[in-house]
């Protein structure tokens, strides 16, 4: 029954490489099951009580035919081995003819070969297909890794981030070199932000482009608003986490033109596409996987104590900072932690995701559902997932087919928490500034209110807002794919994604503007949909020596956006929350909806060329059509052309067993972005900001026209060239590749600011330019493979330099706000990375017997000293400077992973070196919006500047007037950190323990963003509350968590 | 033979799913949005668009009350700014430090009037062909150059002569006028204005341009 596979290769020598791959996987598999009977005993001989078997035998490989030394012959579910020696012969004795025995080496295709009758087995390696014959999911196609001319990193389950998973970002955070994911806020269902290779744009989007399983999805916030009254958040809860990440198979990430041109005018922030697991044949597998855990708050901000905050208030109130009506009289019933009173200590966190697997070799089937819950930091926040998958895969010679479909329903509990200040500011801006002297109840019951700051309680805005959500989301793909000829075929793709969403928001009488309107009460409704359809020609031939692969076709694609919103105040109850307008006053009802469309159509072509298995060229050209460019220009035109060399293929090269492929690659290419929002280019008109004006004692309503109409509107142009090596060494135990890339983003959509006199503040044209360059690294290794012990790393480091080039003759422009600061806090200058920071240069701080009359502002000892740039003796918006940027210079991941036995430690770590973040909650210290008695950060504080303690480091916190120099070289901080960010152990239950139903076992325990070392003086440096990736101010950010998970993977 | 007959039936099934579609179906959808073409069709529409002119003129929105009033309370020592979010706007005023960064005063005193301007070249230069009668579009002509004029005037008391935007199509960069060229501008629009606005009272909607007004400002920009 054996088969002899070392002659089948040789027969199909001829054929081409992919499906020699297949085939030798259907090879192996045919012949793994010829030899695992139901019954074990009664073997061929016979015999019913097994004796020690001599076993010996030798293993070659076609790149070493006289013996392959050290590979490891192991005796399947048990831990008898050996290794083969230097002449690749060996010798073992095993218990039964049932037994199997396991030849595996780093590099090469494990093989399993039952003993049965036999005493002498050779063996023949092949190499390992994983490596080198790896099928990587490239646009609208496939390749091998070997024939990949592009810039593409892989990664699949080995490599995710072992993580809470509540979206896909978290599982690539880190691991692919040049692409950076950000975390916005530590929300259960967070928002998490990826820019690929940088940014290049200034208005148009910078996410990339996310393509499920074919169909490219849109992946924008449908309901980011608050409510009335409520603090705004510019990092809304992720959109993708409808899609489990238990249901992803692999992720592919296109990083260069030659990649991401097919895709057109969307394809310049580059494009992660995502292929959802399906079934695999056989019998009826069933998988469980969960983990239960908690999160605790990663970092707390260092608030004052009472004791030092009352003494601090007052000795500020008694030099002039307030008024003695202010002063803090004392300490009730010791005082307030308000930071422990609004977190969980431990928040807990469940996963749970049941898979079922069958088919036969024609059609395989997966249906999955999941559940996944979180309860947020913050009390009451919460986020649960309920999700189902259906996945059929039908594959014969002459007709493909295949359906993925997903639907999920998410619900989301929040607490008012974002960019805003007083009254309308979030739960954690009132836990770091309330008054730490105050209990957090009265006698009565009622909350205590603070009688010197305008903002509310912080338990009370947590219990008094009722914040809630849900989500429903559908996502389905279908294609069909009839073989004409074995070498041409016809695929046609259909897919739908259809989401709906509701958010109510209730303020009612227990905080105090709920109070002061009788309950406020907001209420979202929205539905984003959108279909695909599309239809391509596929054509492969190998003619010798030349391999040739033609693919055309034409896509269109249809979204359709609708949104609805109403608010009212003044309710009867406030028992019935936002659920009935009805009880609303009617005179305070305002209505408000929206319907957008835009469709896209598209023409693509590509053509791959192989010659001689050694030359290697990709050329592709998307034609795309957009409704939202001006009718000049609704077609744009996107080619690429990458080429690749195997230098290992050369005659010239020495044949080495190092190297078992060196590919020398390049591209160039365009591609485009067209995220600039729907009719742009004509004039329309809109309820201007002032809505309602009143006449005769009515509102009326006012309409003002939004733009000045641009015909010529396009999208941008970003051309990318890019350079690469490809690597892989002894036999796949050392593998990577190093890429250095430019991209050029011409014609940039920018809002460019024109005369205000115009009445507009701006105009949306295509124009200047930006230039986003670096290098990027990826290194696997596997530096120790021993039988029961080994281990293996994985590095990946790039950098990242960005330039604004041009803006079309205008000198600077001044952009980014948020309301603790005064005035624009960055500035897009040629020369410069897009949105640097634009503040003040602190020299140090105003000293007793300094010469005061060199500069016409007012200040005192103790004031911050800025540098006067242009020395005319006064400081204000002349003598700005550019103090950092957003931009990592350098960013690294690295992990690695132990295994002994059948115990497995995962060690990851990854930093960020050289970028700078402004430090919102410091800013707002040094510049209260909220007067004197808000809480302050203990170190900065207790340090500051006094007559008695003249340091140059810190001020005394009196002169609030200097708030116009709020951004400066003090509160721009340095944002680079190092974090421990996963360690994870696992024990995997070996075979022989393994009874009854269970087919595997797993357990494991793991702790994430355990550790982090930085100077950033806040809740975690790496957390932006901005909402972006590369544009960073840290304001009452949701905290990040540290987690700790025990899991167990099961299999039946 | 049979090949090329298995290629021609896969084109042609290729080519309905294709379904190739001309660009008209990119022409972009407008559902919410009005746009020029259907919204002076009607008398509310045009109306729309006047009150939008009288909102940017009144400065009231949100916080634009105060920040209008703002600088002359406070450089007159009538008020005094300490705390709070009017102080991130007011305290460069009360030190009288005029520096651009840093209040959004400049915003209300500024943008608003030539955002009113704006509207009222708009309802100019449009009202010709709108679908209402006579007596309204001869009404709404003269309140939109009562409040352009206004809008003027009041940008003139906080910066002197600015550039005398007198069109939609006119070139982005305008220089400042010259303040002989600005007054008699102001001056002819609200004499011209003058007789075809109501009498006092008579005003269809109060709050609305009526005779008295331009006699107010008359005087003092002459």
């Amino acid at each position: 029954m054996k088969l002899d596979i070392t002659k089948n290769i040789g027969r199909l020598k001829g054929c081409m490489p992919a499906f020699q791959a297949i085939v030798l996987q259907l090879l192996m598999v045919t012949s793994l099951t010829a030899f695992h009977g139901p019954t074990g005993i009664a073997g061929d001989n016979g015999l019913l009580f097994p004796e020690a078997i001599t076993v010996t035998g030798k293993v070659t490989s076609e790149d070493s035919p006289e013996g392959l030394p050290g590979v490891n012959v192991t005796v399947k579910g048990t831990s008898l081995g050996t290794v083969t020696d230097i002449n690749g012969t060996f010798s073992i004795e095993v218990p039964s003819e049932e037994s199997v025995l396991v030849f595996s080496f780093i590099g090469y295709e494990r093989q399993e070969v039952r003993v049965g009758n036999q005493t002498v087995i050779n063996v023949g390696l092949l190499p390992d297909a994983r490596t080198l014959d790896e099928v990587v999911v490239i646009g609208y196609g496939t390749q091998t890794k070997r024939d990949l001319t592009g810039s593409v990193s892989k990664l699949t389950d080995e490599n995710f981030n072992q993580s809470v998973n509540t979206s896909i970002e978290q599982l690539i955070e880190g691991k692919a070199a040049g692409v950076q994911v950000v975390q916005n806020s530590g929300e259960p269902g967070g928002g998490m932000s990826i820019d690929i290779r940088g940014v290049g744009s200034i208005n148009a989007g910078s996410a990339p482009l996310y393509v499920v399983d074919g169909l490219p999805i849109e992946n924008s916030v449908l309901i980011g608003g608050t409510g009335n009254q409520v603090a705004p958040t510019r990092s809304p809860r992720n959109p993708i986490s409808f899609l489990n990440p238990a249901d992803i198979a692999s992720i592919e990430i296109l990083k260069d033109a030659s990649a991401t041109a097919i895709y057109g005018a969307r394809g310049a922030n580059g494009v992660i596409l995502i292929t959802t697991k399906s079934g695999a044949s056989g019998q009826l597998k069933i998988d469980y996987n969960g983990h239960v855990g908690f999160n605790t708050v990663h970092n707390r901000l260092g608030l004052l104590q009472p004791q030092d905050y009352m003494e601090g208030i007052n000795s500020l109130i008694e030099a002039g900072g307030g008024d003695p009506t202010e002063r803090v009289t004392g300490i009730q019933a010791g005082g307030t932690d308000w930071q422990e009173v609004i977190y969980r200590d431990q928040a807990l966190l469940q996963k749970h995701n049941l898979s079922f697997s069958w088919g036969n070799n024609q059609t395989t089937y997966l249906v999955a559902v999941n559940n996944t819950r979180e309860e947020g930091l913050v009390e009451k926040t919460s986020f649960n997932r309920f999700g189902g998958r259906f996945n059929l895969n039908h594959s014969t010679d002459r007709f493909n087919f295949g359906i993925s479909a997903t639907s999920s329903y998410i619900r989301d509990i929040f607490v008012p928490n974002g960019f805003d200040v007083n009254l309308r500011g979030g739960a954690i801006n009132a836990a770091k500034l309330y008054d730490p002297t105050l209990g957090i109840r009265d006698e009565n019951g009622d909350y205590i209110i603070t009688e010197f700051m305008d903002i509310d309680n912080p338990l009370a805005i947590i219990t008094g807002n009722h914040m809630e959500g849900n989500r429903y989301r559908y996502l389905g793909t279908v294609f069909a794919e009839y073989f004409v000829l074995p070498s041409l075929s016809v695929k046609v793709r259909a897919g739908g994604d259809a989401n709906n969403e509701d958010k109510t928001i209730y303020k009612d009488r227990t905080t105090i503007i709920g109070n002061s309107l009788g309950g406020v009460a907001t209420a979202y409704n929205g539905a984003q949909t959108n279909y695909l359809v599309e239809g391509t020609l596929n054509f492969f031939e190998n003619f010798g020596d030349h391999d040739v692969g033609i693919l055309a076709g034409a896509t269109t694609q249809k979204f359709m956006t609708r949104f609805s919103e109403q608010q009212a105040n003044n309710f009867t109850t406030d028992a019935t929350l936002a659920n009935n307008f009805g009880l609303a006053d009617r005179s305070t009802l305002i209505n408000n909806s929206f319907k957008e469309t835009n469709t896209l159509l598209s023409y693509l072509g590509r053509v791959n060329y192989k010659y001689r298995d050694k030359y290697l060229l990709t050329a592709s050209y998307r034609i795309d059509g957009s409704s939202r460019f001006g009718e000049g220009n609704r077609f744009g035109f996107f080619p690429s052309f990458s080429l690749g060399w195997l230098i290992d293929q050369e005659s010239f090269f020495p044949s080495t067993d190092v190297i078992d492929m060196l590919k020398l690659r390049g591209s160039w290419g365009q591609t485009g972005n067209q995220e600039i929002g729907n009719n742009n280019a004509i004039v329309t008109f809109a309820s201007g900001s002032r809505t309602s004006y009143v006449l005769d004692d009515q509102f009326v309503t006012s309409l003002n026209p939004t733009r000045i109409a641009n015909p010529d509107l396009q999208w941008e142009t970003t051309e990318q060239i890019d350079i690469g090596i490809d690597f892989s060494l002894y036999a796949g135990r050392i593998s990577g590749s190093i890429d250095w890339y430019q991209k050029k983003t011409t014609d940039m959509l920018l809002n460019l600011p024109i005369p205000r006199s115009s009445g507009y503040s701006s105009r949306l044209v295509n124009i200047g330019s930006m230039e986003n360059s670096g290098f990027e690294f990826a290194l696997t290794t596997y530096n120790v493979t021993g039988r029961d012990f080994s281990w293996s790393s994985d590095l990946n480091f790039y950098t990242l330099k960005n330039e604004v080039t041009e803006l079309g003759g205008i000198p600077r422009i001044l952009t980014g706000s948020f309301s603790a600061a005064a005035g624009n806090i960055s500035i897009i200058e040629p020369g410069q990375p897009l949105r640097s920071f634009y503040g003040h240069e602190v020299v140090g701080i105003w000293q007793e017997g300094d010469d005061f009359s060199s500069i016409t502002n007012n200040v005192s000892p103790g004031d911050f000293k800025f540098r006067d740039v242009n020395g005319d003796g006064t400081i204000d918006g002349d003598d700005r400077v550019i103090l950092g940027n957003s931009f990592p210079d350098f960013t690294w991941g690295f992990g690695n992973t132990f295994k002994f036995k059948n115990l497995s430690l995962y060690v990851f770590f990854r930093g960020v070196e050289g970028v700078s973040m402004i430090n919102g909650n410091l800013l707002e210290q040094y510049f209260p919006r909220s007067g004197v008695r808000i809480n302050r950060f203990a170190e900065p504080f207790l340090n500051r500047w006094t007559p008695s303690n003249p340091t140059n480091a810190e001020p005394s916190y009196l002169n609030v007037d200097q708030h116009s120099q709020g951004v400066n070289s003090r509160t721009v901080s340095d944002a680079s950190f190092i974090k421990l960010q996963t360690v994870r152990l696992s024990y995997t239950v070996p075979a022989r323990l393994i009874q009854g139903a269970f087919r595997s076992i797993e357990v494991y325990a793991t702790g994430i963003n355990l550790l982090t070392f930085s100077d950033y003086e806040g809740h975690d440096p790496a957390l932006n509350p901005n909402g972006s990736a590369n544009f960073r101010i840290d304001w009452n950010g949701y905290p990040s968590a540290t987690s700790f998970l025990f899991g167990l993977n099961l299999g039946f | 033979m049979k090949s090329t007959k298995y290629i021609i039936r896969s084109l042609l099934l290729l080519s309905t799913f294709l379904f190739v579609r001309c660009e008209s179906v990119l022409e972009p959808e407008i559902f919410s949005e009005t746009a020029p073409d259907n919204l002076f069709n009607s008398l509310e529409g045009v109306e729309s668009v006047l009150y939008g002119a009288y909102a940017n003129a009144a400065e009231m929105g949100g916080n634009d009350c105060a920040q209008q009033i703002s600088a002359s309370e406070i450089m007159t020592d009538v008020g005094f700014v300490t705390a709070g979010a009017i102080a991130n706007w007011a305290t460069n005023f009360q030190d009288f430090i005029l520096d651009g960064v840093g209040s959004s005063m400049y915003s209300v005193f500024w943008n608003d009037p030539y955002q009113a301007i704006r509207n009222a070249h708009i309802l100019l230069e449009n009202i010709e062909e709108a679908n209402i009668s006579e007596e309204s579009k001869s009404l709404i002509r003269a309140e939109a150059r009562f409040i352009r004029a206004l809008s003027y005037y009041k940008l003139y008391i906080r910066f002197g002569p600015v550039p005398l935007r007198t069109s939609s199509t006119q070139e982005l960069e305008i220089p400042r006028a010259g303040e002989q060229e600005y007054i008699s501008f102001i001056e002819t629009e609200l004499l011209e204005a003058m007789p075809n606005l109501p009498g006092p009272g008579a005003d269809k909607q109060w709050g609305r341009a009526h005779k008295a007004q331009p006699w107010d400002c008359l005087p003092k920009s002459t």
